[in-house]
Parts: C-alpha cells; structure tokens; sequence
C-alpha cells in the first residue's frame, strides 16, 4: 500500500493546553508504528491522553488553547502536522476517519442520517446525487442496519443508540479508508449491543483491509479485537506490546494494577478486589519523575528522579519501568 | 452511638423473615399525546409485576440493560415512585400503605446510593453538613455536638479524614464523592441501601475502591444491598444472588457462583457471552451468542415472552404463552418455556452470528 510498508508513524508526539491553571501536559511524547491493516489497542483511564493523542492525527486538537508542541506524524510518508488546513481536509473522512463515543452528538441532528452519509461520498469520491443516494443505502446495509431504504431518510433521534452508532460507522468506512481511529466506540452502548458492534467493526477490518486505532478504558475489550495494545498512563505509553504477551506477562505495575482491579465474568468472587490507590496525577503540575510513583506498590527512590524511557528492559517488550514486577527486584 | 453492627431493635422479620420483600411490584407511567390537550395514549410498562426479596446483610444485584425497569424498581422499592400496585414490605412494614410520615420515618432505615457522584450531592453544602442532614431530618441525636462527633466517625468509616468535613463537594474526586455519598446513607444506620449504579461513573482504579468499600461496610455493619447496575462483572462480583431483568420483567434469579456456569434463560447466556472476556486465547475460541436487533420500547411490549423477538431458540409457544419466573431448583428460578431443552442442547443457538447481525428475520428474505 505504501511505499515504506508503514502507514502510520507515530514519533514522540507532544500535546499541551493552555489554561487558567497552567499548562496542561496532556501527552507527553508518545510513539508507535501501524502497518495497513494492523489493529492496536489504546487503553488506559480518563485524561490518560488516549483521545487527545488521537485527535492530534485528525488535526482536530482546538486551537488557539491546544497545540501540539512537539513530534510528528507520518502518514504513508507524509508529516500530517505540516499539512495544510485544506489538504487535511481531503485526507480526514477519505484516507483517515474517526468514530466516537457519543454517537447521538457527532451525528448532526436536523438531517437525515443518509444525507450525512451522501455528503461525505459526494465530496470524497465525486459521486452523483442518486448514485450518493444509492451508496449511503448500501453503507447502511453493510453495517447491518434493517430497511436501509426506509432508514436512510431517518433523522438521527429516531434510531437506537446502537443504530446511530452503525450509520456513524457507515460513515466513517464510506470512502474505505486506510485507518479508523474508534474513540470509545461502544462505552455508551449496553453490552449485548456492543457485542454487535465490535463483531462488526472485525469484520469490517477484515473485509476492507483497513487498520482499527480503538481506543477505550477497557482491556479486556482489547483482548478479543487488538493486535498490539500500548497501555497509557498521564500521557506517556507506559507499557506497548503484543496483545498475547501483553496479557499473559503484564509488565508494567499500572497495566497489573488494572488488570486485578478489574473484577472478571469468571474469577473466583470471594477474592477482593485489588485496588489502585489515591487517583491518577494531575496534568498540570506533573512530578518530575514516573507521574505512577505515588501509586505505585514497588515504588523506589530511584523513581522519584526522573521518567524512566519506554525501553525493553528484558521483559520482552518495551516498558516505562526500572522495577520487574514479578521480582521487585530493579532491572 | 458505636459505629460497628448492632442488632437493630426494630428489625421485625418480614412475612417470610426477609428483610425485604417486593411482591407483584408494577410501575406504568402513562403515555401522553398533545399540548393543550392531553390526551392519554398508552402506558409505559417499565416494571411490570416484579416479585424478589432480600435477606438482612444479603445482597442482590438487579442487572440488565438500559431501558429495562432496573432503576425504577429501586426507585419503586424506595418509595420515590409511588408504584401501579404491588407491595413492598420492609422490617415487616407494607411501605405502600402507610402515609407519608409513618413512610417517611419507615424509611429512615433504608437508603440510597446514586450513579451520579456530582449530580447527587449539593454544591453549596459542606460535606459536614450533607451527612448530618438526614440526621437532624430524622432528629437522631440530641445535641450538635453528638451529631459532628458522628459526622467524623462515618468519614473515617468510608475512608476519609476528619477534617475533610469542612470542604465542599468540587474539592474532591469522584470516587471521593462516591464516599461522601456512602457516608451520607449511613448517617441514619440504614439496614438496606439501594445502590443505583454506583460506579458506573468512576474509572477502573476508582471503581474497585468503591466496590471493596461498600463490600467492607456490608461485612462492619451487615447492611442490605440492592445493587442495581449493567456491568455482569460488577455484579456478580459483589453480589450474592443476581436477578437478570429484561424488559420490565425477571427473567432469570440465581446465586452468583451458578450465573456463569449454569445460566438458563436465553438472554442470561447471551448476556455473559457479550461480556469481554480479559485473556485473548479465551477470546479467540469464545462463541459468541449475538442478538439481533435493539431492546424494543416498553409502551408496546412484545406479546408473551418479551424476549421472543431477539431469542434464537424462540418458537410459536413463546410468542402466545408467557412463561412465569419458576423454580427450578436450589433458589435458581427462571422465566423461559425450553430452559430444559436449550440446557441440554448444550447451549449454542440455531442461528449464526452473521444471520443474528442482519436483523434475523428482518433480512430473511
């Protein structure tokens, strides 16, 4: 697909707020690679940088308060931070599009679900307005949405929370981008919905060949539909691996501790709950050294120093740790 | 006053000595077309004959998903909706036959835990004052002094400190609020509490404090819990039986150790089947059950079986004879014609998952 083999490279990307406060360091110099078709997982807790980092690809970070301070961002060989606002526009919807958690306010309330789908294959792809017409009601049909015919003139408020969120799909895969970045795709949604709609987007990935950024607060979602998973902590990447390794040796003390905080579907219920304790850092005055030290059960002197580098330190995958969990010994 | 269990002298025992029992509960609201004129144009059938009880320091999780009557039980066991019919009788009191004052001092006794940690606490109180509100609504102590001395015992108990009394709400996080409000329900020494979703809206670290707090103060204190939420996981880990519900109605009522190895309704096996499990080898073998279609509303119920539209064992029976929350054996009850046949069939439904996407019959053609 691209010259290089890589679709998206990801390099030390920085993203900051101003504010009333202060200086909010929402990421913090985070990097990886995507190959076309690949899917990695995003996780970690609110006001990790998860979507912000991902916003900063669709050039979608609100100016004049945020801006990205540092890195870049390689699409198939093209730095989309030196873009211009026009260029952009043609490589958002067309080669990368973006879904979101709320799908009731990205859809725009006062048209008909498939007009909003005609807009974006009309612009992208050059389409006629009964070809457009005829495409959103395919669209509609492939994300599983019954009577496409009737529900394209639909507005958005007469659908489902789970329909809304497959015309948004229908949407975002339209102009059968390389990447679609999921922002919490189903966090709003009830479960057996969600099954619905992750089944769908895997087999979307694969019928299209296109690579998946989902983003979400929930490993185990992860699991089932990730190649690689990068786990986020007060915006750094704090631990980056394959989804198997990931899970069978969890590295990093924050990625076990959300890991055991979490209670399963299976596990043995008498056993409490292993908590995290106190609440993640805030993102204004960030301590100088790993911002999970005041967390963290193997806290060392050592960490209070400085953020020690996302580096494979023996573990088989790169972590932001100097302590081995498995040990407590320093590595 | 100590903090730690008592005996509550005016626990009586309930018709069957539980310490809450809900039989036939009903909740419609009505349906109204029109502006000037209100016309009346159907009910909403959110809770629709619900029978369960719970037993002192026991707790039952209610879980289903949005829309199917899980908070307006509560709300109706509670008293904040005054419900259709039904009875709800607590420490021996039927609560929907007393007036408002003998319901209000009835009620001391139980209390609730909302999802909404900012929503449910007021702004422009002190956290001092919010806990020692229901305490002088239901003059529990006699001086002031007594009452502030108890505000700071309940701040230690849910794992503040004592001089936090005097901040406000916006001063904390989240989960901290999520401890104000526990703090707040235990003012009143409460034998029963209602938690609606009370850690939906927290992040994971957070949730599990929450969860281990309200688990502690249960085992201190031997408060009873309806703890009503969507998350299975949540659910199960904390409660001692769960009851499935769907639609206004319970499908399914079971102890939480048997939910996952032994469901029995249709909804309950596609219910965990949707919950992600963590382990990607497990993931990669798992069969999913995938339902067609979205809840339907509750104004027009399907007839029958209201699961009989997205069921993928459903046959005619279902659709003209409704099946009753029955026993089956060692407290397992559940509301489904071919519970036995679907057991032993093994479980994996007639219809693929590529099928149940389309909108099954909708799509058949």
């Amino acid at each position: 697909m691209t010259e290089n083999g890589t679709l998206l490279r990801v390099d030390d990307l920085a993203v900051e707020f101003d504010t009333d406060e202060g200086v909010v360091h929402a990421v913090n110099g985070i990097s990886y690679e995507l190959n076309p078709g690949d899917s990695l997982g995003i996780v970690g807790e609110s006001g990790c940088g998860k979507s912000v980092s991902s916003l900063a690809i669709m050039g979608l970070v609100a100016r004049p308060a945020g801006k990205v301070s540092r890195g870049s961002i390689e699409f198939r060989g093209q730095n989309l931070l030196d873009v211009d606002a026009d260029a952009m526009r043609q490589i958002r919807g067309k080669q990368i599009s973006m879904i979101f958690q709320d799908p009731m306010s990205s859809l725009n309330p006062v048209f008909p679900v498939g007009r909003q789908i005609e807009e974006s294959v009309r612009l992208h792809l050059g389409l006629d307005k009964s070809q457009a017409r005829a495409k959103a009601v395919e669209l509609l049909d492939t994300v599983g949405i019954p009577a496409p015919e009737e529900r394209v003139k639909d507005y958005p408020h007469q659908l489902s929370g789970g329909m809304q969120q497959r015309a948004m799909i229908a949407m975002a895969i339209s102009c059968q981008p390389d990447l679609l970045i999921a922002d919490e795709p189903t966090t709003a949604l009830d479960v057996t919905i969600q099954a619905q709609v992750i089944e769908l987007l895997a087999e979307l990935r694969r019928e299209l060949g296109m690579a998946v950024i989902l983003i979400t607060h929930e490993l185990a979602l992860v699991a089932g539909f990730c190649d690689r998973v990068a786990v986020m902590y007060a915006g750094f990447i704090v631990e980056y691996a394959p989804v198997h390794e990931l899970f069978a040796r969890p590295q990093h003390p924050y990625t076990l501790g959300l890991m055991q905080a979490v209670p399963t579907i299976t596990g043995d219920r008498s056993e409490k709950l292993s908590n995290i304790p106190g609440s993640p850092p805030d993102l204004i005055g960030l301590p100088q050294g790993c911002p999970y030290a005041p967390r963290c059960p193997f806290v060392r002197d050592a960490c209070h120093a400085m953020v020690p580098a996302l580096e494979d330190r023996g573990a088989g995958h790169p972590v932001r740790c100097i302590v081995d969990p498995a040990t407590g010994a320093m590595r | 006053m100590s903090v730690e269990a008592q005996p509550a002298p005016e626990t009586a025992a309930g018709s069957n000595g539980a310490l809450l029992d809900v039989k036939h509960l009903v909740k419609h609201f009505p349906v109204t077309r029109g502006a000037l004129i209100r016309r009346h144009a159907g009910w909403v059938r959110a809770v629709d004959d619900v029978s369960f009880s719970i037993e002192a320091g026991e707790t039952l999780g209610l879980v289903g998903e949005s829309g199917c009557g899980k908070t307006t039980t509560g709300n109706a066991v509670m008293q904040l909706e005054v419900p259709t019919s039904g009875e709800v009788v607590f420490e021996g009191q039927n609560l929907t036959r007393l007036k408002t004052g003998a319901q209000r001092r009835a009620r001391r006794r139980m209390q609730m835990i909302f999802q909404d940690p900012y929503g449910s606490l007021n702004p422009r109180m002190s956290v001092g004052k919010i806990i020692e509100e229901p305490m002088m609504v239901h003059r529990l102590y006699e001086s002031r002094q007594d009452r502030r001395s108890r505000v700071q015992e309940i701040l230690e108990l849910v794992g503040l400190s004592r001089t936090q009394a005097a901040r406000y709400p916006h001063e904390f996080s989240g989960g901290q609020r999520q401890r104000i409000a526990a703090a707040r329900s235990l003012a009143v020494e409460p034998s029963f509490i209602v938690c609606d979703e009370p850690v939906s809206a927290l992040d994971v670290s957070i949730q599990a404090q929450i969860i281990n707090l309200l688990q502690d103060l249960q085992q201190r204190l031997g408060v009873a819990y309806l703890f009503i939420a969507h998350d299975l996981k949540v659910v199960r880990h904390i409660s001692h039986r769960v009851a499935v519900m769907y639609l206004g109605k319970l499908v399914e009522v079971t102890n939480s150790d048997t939910l996952y190895e032994r469901p029995l309704h249709p909804y309950t096996r596609a219910l965990l089947s949707a919950v992600p499990v963590a382990d990607p080898v497990i993931e990669a073998k798992r069969k999913r059950i995938i339902l067609p279609g979205d809840v339907p509303s509750p104004v027009n119920p399907p007839s029958a079986c209201r699961f009989h539209p997205r069921c993928p064992w459903a046959q005619e029976r279902c659709k003209t004879e409704e099946p009753l929350l029955t026993e089956t054996g060692d407290g397992h009850a559940v509301a489904c014609h071919f519970w036995r046949e679907i057991e032993d069939s093994g479980g994996v439904p007639p219809v693929t998952v590529t099928e149940a996407l389309r909108g099954g019959e909708a799509r058949s053609d």
